[in-house]
């Protein structure tokens, strides 16, 4: 992990990976490594008020249908320049489509930068990622 | 005395093991009841009513009755003893801990909350991590737990709130068994139908934040409340929202 000039601001933090069965049980440990992140990168509390609600409606959409509560799920977080980048992925047999939501979409778009989707039989993704503003 | 007891009893297990007769069941739960109690006095004094306590310690002596097996070469009462204590304990994970936090942090989490009130006026913009930990004197992974404490609104009563009494079952599970079933376009229906049933001021705070894209800093000034209060009320009218949506 590197510094940037700014006190306790990382340029750069190791990634950070999980993977936890896919349990809602599970959202907190999300929320805290993500919120963990986010700060070395200098995230505001607005921000990380954001990252907390864009990480939970992530991982709540990875664990919608079937199969619910079974399979595993893995949480990549890596972050360089004022930028988290997220990619969670269930990985599950027989899971079916889940598109997102138009709220969950709506808070997505309003909390992350950018984020992606992608699903098949075996596999289902979020990536996101949200910029500190250093306002 | 004692030997007549357990002779009575294993005369008792013996009968009960091949006819499961209700009233050997009966007698061997209420000849065993004085060792349930013995464990729910050994949890009291933490906050649950101790006849809460007794039933629960009464719940894991029955299920002990069910699972024992004689043949397997150990006392009853050693068997009984474990599942009751492990019921007991399960109880206070699930009904106490899993909902209750601990009151050092729940009191850094206020503190937290108010120093970052403070900042925010201060500074003119949303302090930072290190910002508050300094602040506080706390560290700066305190200030961290203690934010998602603050969320706990949010997150206790959705996803991760337990349900009944099943190990680690909670509403997510079922939220997602029962998603699966409502189609999409039902989704966006029953959003845009329960937008239509919030407050004016949810509404509108919903509106500028998801779907105008603001800072909740740029609603707070707009609707001249503080930005703390905007997010708390984020917070629970998704909450809300969610609820009403999954019901389950």
């Amino acid at each position: 992990m590197t510094s940037n000039s700014s006190a306790g601001v990382s340029s750069q933090v190791d990634g950070v990976v999980l993977r936890f069965p896919a349990k809602p049980g599970y959202l907190s440990l999300c929320r805290v490594n993500a919120s963990t992140v986010g700060s070395m990168l200098g995230f505001n509390l607005d921000e990380l008020d954001d990252l907390r609600l864009a990480v939970n409606e992530s991982v709540t959409w990875l664990l919608l249908g079937s199969g619910s509560a079974e399979g595993i799920v893995e949480l990549e977080l890596e972050g360089s320049d004022g930028e988290l980048r997220l990619v969670a992925t269930r990985h599950q047999a027989g899971l079916t489509d889940e598109p997102v939501d138009d709220l969950v979409g709506a808070i997505l778009g309003a909390t992350v930068d950018s984020y992606a989707t992608s699903s098949s039989t075996d596999r289902r993704q979020m990536r996101f990622a949200k910029r500190a503003s250093f306002e | 005395m004692t030997e007549a007891r357990d002779l009575e009893r294993d005369r008792l297990f013996a009968r009960y093991s091949d006819t499961k007769i209700a009233a050997d069941r009966d007698s061997l739960l209420a000849s065993y009841t004085p060792l349930a109690n013995f464990f729910a006095n050994r949890y009291s004094r933490r906050g649950v009513d101790l006849e809460d306590l007794r039933q629960v310690a009464q719940l894991g002596l029955v299920a002990a009755l069910d699972r024992f097996d004689p043949e397997v070469g150990v006392k009853f009462a050693t068997f009984a003893g474990r599942t009751i204590d492990g019921e007991l304990k399960r109880y206070f994970r699930d009904k106490t801990w899993a909902v209750r936090v601990p009151r050092s942090l729940k009191e850094i989490s206020v503190e937290v909350r108010d120093a970052a009130a403070l900042l925010t006026s201060e500074l003119g913009k949303s302090p930072t991590v290190p910002q508050l930990a300094e602040v506080t004197g706390h560290s700066e992974d305190v200030v961290i737990e203690a934010l998602d404490v603050q969320s706990s609104g949010y997150r206790a009563h959705s996803l991760e709130a337990p349900v009944g009494s099943e190990d680690g079952l909670t509403i997510g599970d079922g939220l997602a068994s029962e998603r699966r079933e409502i189609e999409i376009s039902d989704i966006k229906m029953a959003v845009e139908s329960m937008l239509l049933t919030l407050e004016d001021r949810e509404r509108r705070i919903l509106k500028l934040r998801f779907f105008e894209d603001k800072s909740q800093r740029e609603i707070a000034d707009e609707l001249g409340i503080s930005q703390m209060h905007v997010s708390r009320i984020i917070r629970t009218t998704l909450e809300g929202l969610r609820t009403e949506l999954d019901p389950s």
